[in-house]
């Protein structure tokens, strides 16, 4: 198939992916992590019928890395905000701790059984354990927001698992940039550097390009301009990151983050952006699922079920840490939690998905196939398992909708698409429900008054 | 195209500067340390520069009265791969889709543009003007590089009559325009009267007139340079089915983007892509023209429904970015060596091409009896040159290969000249009518209102 044919192709899955982020889609479509895009690409790639072929992939490889660092900006630009609600500076910490954790596991179950089973060692070896922890350190945000949209949710619970899991995207997103700091060097390089001086570079030139554009935008009220700014920033930070063997989206996501912090326009900036999040998140979802060739060595195979497993195993024990300390707070839901609270955790979705093949794309070959197979894996059993037992978790806790029905079809078969951050109800207009830990407001900084 | 011009305080010109030397310095920094990157990178970091260069240059040249355009092109120009090497030969290959897209959306937009009310009101004007400007810009350009044969490298070996069919070539090159550049500054300035009007409606109407007039140029030179041949008449024959199948496809697709646009009305953003992208892609394999049928296809929008505001705010926004980087690579593209080379037969071929087109402009405008501002500043739309030109002199070559690429240089010489000149022309000329309208930065029009309501 041509590649114009293809670029159509996408085109047309950015325009339902536009459509759905409008508003005219019903609400009950789709996954909460657009796990069938991902299927879809897996089935349309080399690995099931072909349409889609490995040298059309690597014709559309620009656009793919484009928009998995635009995905990046994205994450970057809203990072602390749920709708309108800032995050506070304690959750963002905690967020961030988790996240560091279960990478830290993940990265040493992955870069031991690696380093038992195969010969790689030194470089390699970081690259695949850190890669591995990073494609499993988040809980996809848009899980929670899928739950809460879908079932109405509301209440401290689903506040502090919505946090968490926003907060939570800066370790991955920041540490990917090490990643690509222990690959091999561009070619040609006319300068030594260490990893960390190539890291510390990284996030240097998201930083500067930050500034610039915030400067740049505060100057600028056309918003057509503005957009040219933004998108003209973006297009040379990811360039010249990728130029220099470092992460684009490490770079985006700190360009974000600047962005976010220093300009005056930051609100409109982001209103305009994240339009686009939904249109770009779907194609990359077929593109990804489409590049998901997986290791055959039985080597491999185990690195990328130690990661999983590990995975698993980190949550269950965030899971329980959390627990206790709702409970500490709120010491009737003792009883009323579950066990295995931290399987709430463990829905991944398109930031593993971008960090996976943005490796996959960085480090072809065994390294990045396995990276981005337990991307997909991870996000494939946590579509399974997250949202259903999310539900139940906060059904318990008394923070559904009164007037969701019993027989509403189980979240990985029927579901909604969650809306963008702007179009979550505000917390005014949600109506009161009956739960024990109703608060009767929230301030805006998510302070329980 | 940038949205209305706007006054910025001088610390806003400030930060622009600092900003347009952060970017130039990143991108400097980065192609130093890794001069041989692979092909992708340069094409994201190319694309990026050049919409950011493009912009701030653009903004900072309105400080001397340029129009913007100038500051596209001149970005593209200092950063391509004659000057600074920023941007490498293959990055502004690879970047070529965004010259695809640009063209399908100006060619909407300038279709969108044509009223037939508004033609009707310039008609007379608009027949003399065309009438004339074609045979004098045509007779004076054959004459001229007739007489200047003895200077072009290419013409020195060649027979009378052989010469003489190049020049006839050469009269057809020159007489096109370049509806990018003119919708580029429509767009920058806001501008509204009859100088604008005017403006628009000639040169997408000789669009059509040119693309005919090289056809028959093409079938009518032949015999002279391939004394083998005689009169073909494939090539009209050829071109008869381009234009009808043009037409009529222009037709259907404007018809049914006017259905969309009134039924659904949302997403234009993507589907203008897609169309811009996959339907010139289609028109390319079919050998129909990208230009005439999407031009037909915007009439089509704006004269047979009432959808055509909806649809030149869309292209608005979209080509905001598009343009930006469209003309930037067109600086880029700019063949400095060859310019050098041939820059005294060229400014010499300019230089007459300018001053016929004022004596047509003068001519038409005194027997059409046109008002004060078409006849003293009617000239000055006509004299850029861009895409179309380049396109039609390689349409040539590749029918007279044995004209060479000396010939397309030399077109490529003359086009940067005229590239340069013709929007700063054609600014002063608005601005000299009192057309332009100078925003400020307290009231903004915003660019996603339509270029003219």
């Amino acid at each position: 198939m041509s590649a114009i044919a293809i670029l159509t192709g996408l085109l047309v899955v950015a325009y339902f992916g536009s459509i759905l982020v409008g508003g005219r889609a019903l609400r009950g479509f789709g996954l909460p992590s657009g796990t069938e895009f991902l299927l879809l690409g897996i089935i349309l790639g080399p690995m099931v019928f072909g349409v889609i072929s490995g040298a059309t992939l690597s014709a559309f490889e620009p656009l793919t890395v484009i928009a998995l660092a635009w995905i990046a900006l994205v994450i970057g630009l809203h990072f602390g905000l749920v709708g309108t609600r800032r995050v506070t500076a304690r959750r963002l910490g905690v967020g961030a701790l988790f996240a560091l954790s279960t990478m830290v596991g993940t990265s040493a179950a992955a870069g031991g059984v690696a380093y038992l089973l195969t010969p790689l060692r030194g470089h390699d070896l970081w690259v695949l354990a850190l890669g591995a922890g990073c494609v499993t350190s988040e809980t996809t945000r848009y899980a929670v927001r899928w739950v809460a949209e879908r079932y109405k949710a509301e209440g401290p619970l689903c506040d502090l698992l919505g946090d968490l899991a926003e907060a939570d995207d800066i370790v991955p997103l920041t540490l990917l940039g090490l990643v690509f700091a222990w690959g091999d060097a561009p070619q040609g390089l006319h300068i030594t550097w260490s990893a960390w001086l190539s890291f510390a570079s990284t996030l240097a030139v998201g930083g500067v390009l930050g500034a610039t554009a915030s400067a740049l935008s505060d100057i600028e009220d056309r918003p057509n301009e503005r957009w040219g700014i933004l998108l003209g920033t973006a297009l040379l930070g990811m360039g010249a990151a990728m130029r220099l063997g470092q992460s684009a989206p490490s770079a985006m996501f700190t360009m974000g983050l600047t962005l976010s912090g220093l300009s005056k326009r930051a609100p409109d900036l982001r209103a305009m952006i994240e339009q686009t999040e939904r249109p770009i998140m779907l194609p990359v979802l077929v593109l990804a699922g489409a590049q998901a060739t997986y290791p055959k060595e039985w080597a491999f195979i185990a690195i990328g079920a130690a990661a999983l497993a590990a995975r698993f195993v980190m949550k269950l024990i965030i899971g329980s840490a959390l627990r206790r300390h709702v409970v500490s707070r709120y010491p009737h839901l003792d009883e009323r939690l579950g066990s295995g609270f931290g399987l709430t955790l463990v829905p991944s979705g398109l930031l593993s998905i971008t960090i996976g093949l943005s490796c996959a794309l960085r480090f072809p070959g065994r390294i990045g196939q396995t990276i981005l197979a337990v991307a997909t894996v991870s996000g494939l059993l946590g579509e399974l398992i997250g949202p259903a037992k999310l539900k139940r978790e906060l059904e318990r806790a008394g923070e559904l909708g009164e007037d969701v029905p019993d027989t509403a079809p189980p979240p990985t078969r029927a579901a909604s698409i969650p809306p963008p951050r702007s179009r979550l109800p505000s917390r005014g207009s949600r109506r009161s429900l009956p739960s024990p830990l109703r608060r009767p407001q929230s301030s805006p900084e998510g302070k329980s008054t | 195209m940038s949205g209305a011009t706007t006054s910025k305080s001088r610390g806003a010109r400030v930060t622009q500067a600092a900003g347009l030397v952060v970017v130039f310095g990143l991108l400097l920094a980065a192609t130093r340390l890794v001069p041989d990157a692979r092909s992708v990178v340069g094409t994201v970091a190319g694309l990026g520069f050049l919409l950011l260069a493009g912009t701030l240059t653009s903004e900072l040249a309105e400080t001397v009265g340029l129009p913007h355009l100038s500051g596209y092109i001149v970005a593209g120009l200092v950063a391509g791969p004659h000057i600074l090497h920023l941007i490498d030969h293959e990055t502004v290959e690879r970047l070529s889709p965004v010259n695809t897209l640009a063209l399908a959306l100006i060619a909407l937009a300038g279709g969108s543009e044509l009223r037939v009310s508004t033609l009707r009101e310039v008609a007379r004007s608009l027949s003399w003007a065309i009438f004339f400007q074609t045979l004098i810009t045509f007779v004076v350009a054959a004459v001229t590089f007739f007489a200047l044969s003895g200077f072009i490298p290419f013409a020195t070996n060649m027979s009378l009559t052989a010469m003489m069919g190049v020049a006839l070539l050469w009269g057809s090159i020159a007489i096109t325009r370049s509806p990018s550049a003119l919708l580029g500054i429509l767009a920058q300035t806001q501008a509204k009267g009859p100088l604008a009007t005017f403006s628009l409606a000639f040169v997408m109407l000789s669009d059509v007139v040119v693309i005919l007039i090289v056809a028959f140029t093409i079938v009518l030179v032949r015999p002279l340079l391939d004394p083998g041949t005689g009169l073909s008449f494939t090539d009209l024959s050829v071109l008869g089915r381009e234009i009808i199948g043009s037409v009529a496809l222009g037709t259907t697709v404007g018809l049914a983007l006017a259905g969309y646009l009134r039924v659904v009305g949302g997403k234009l953003l993507v589907v203008l892509l897609a169309m811009g992208v996959g339907l010139s892609e289609l028109l390319r394999y079919i050998q129909f023209d990208a230009l005439l049928t999407f031009l037909v296809a915007g009439f089509v929008v704006e004269n047979m429904s009432d959808q055509g505001e909806k649809l030149l705010a869309a292209i608005e926004r979209t080509g905001t970015v598009v343009f930006v980087i469209f003309f930037a690579l067109a600086g880029a593209h700019l063949e400095v060596p060859v310019l050098v080379k041939l820059w005294p037969v060229a400014l010499t071929l300019c230089t007459t091409r300018i001053l016929a087109t004022l004596g047509a402009a003068r001519l038409s405008s005194h027997v059409a009896k046109d008002e004060p501002t078409i006849r003293k500043w009617g000239w000055s739309s006509l004299v850029s040159q861009a895409g179309l030109t380049l396109g039609l002199s390689l349409v040539i070559v590749r029918a007279f290969p044995q004209i060479g690429e000396t010939f397309r240089s030399l077109a490529i010489a003359a086009v940067g000249i005229n590239e340069i000149v013709g929007p700063i022309l054609f600014k002063l000329g608005l601005d000299r009518a009192g057309e332009t309208r100078r925003e400020t930065v307290e009231h903004p029009v915003h660019a996603t209102s339509p270029t003219h309501e």
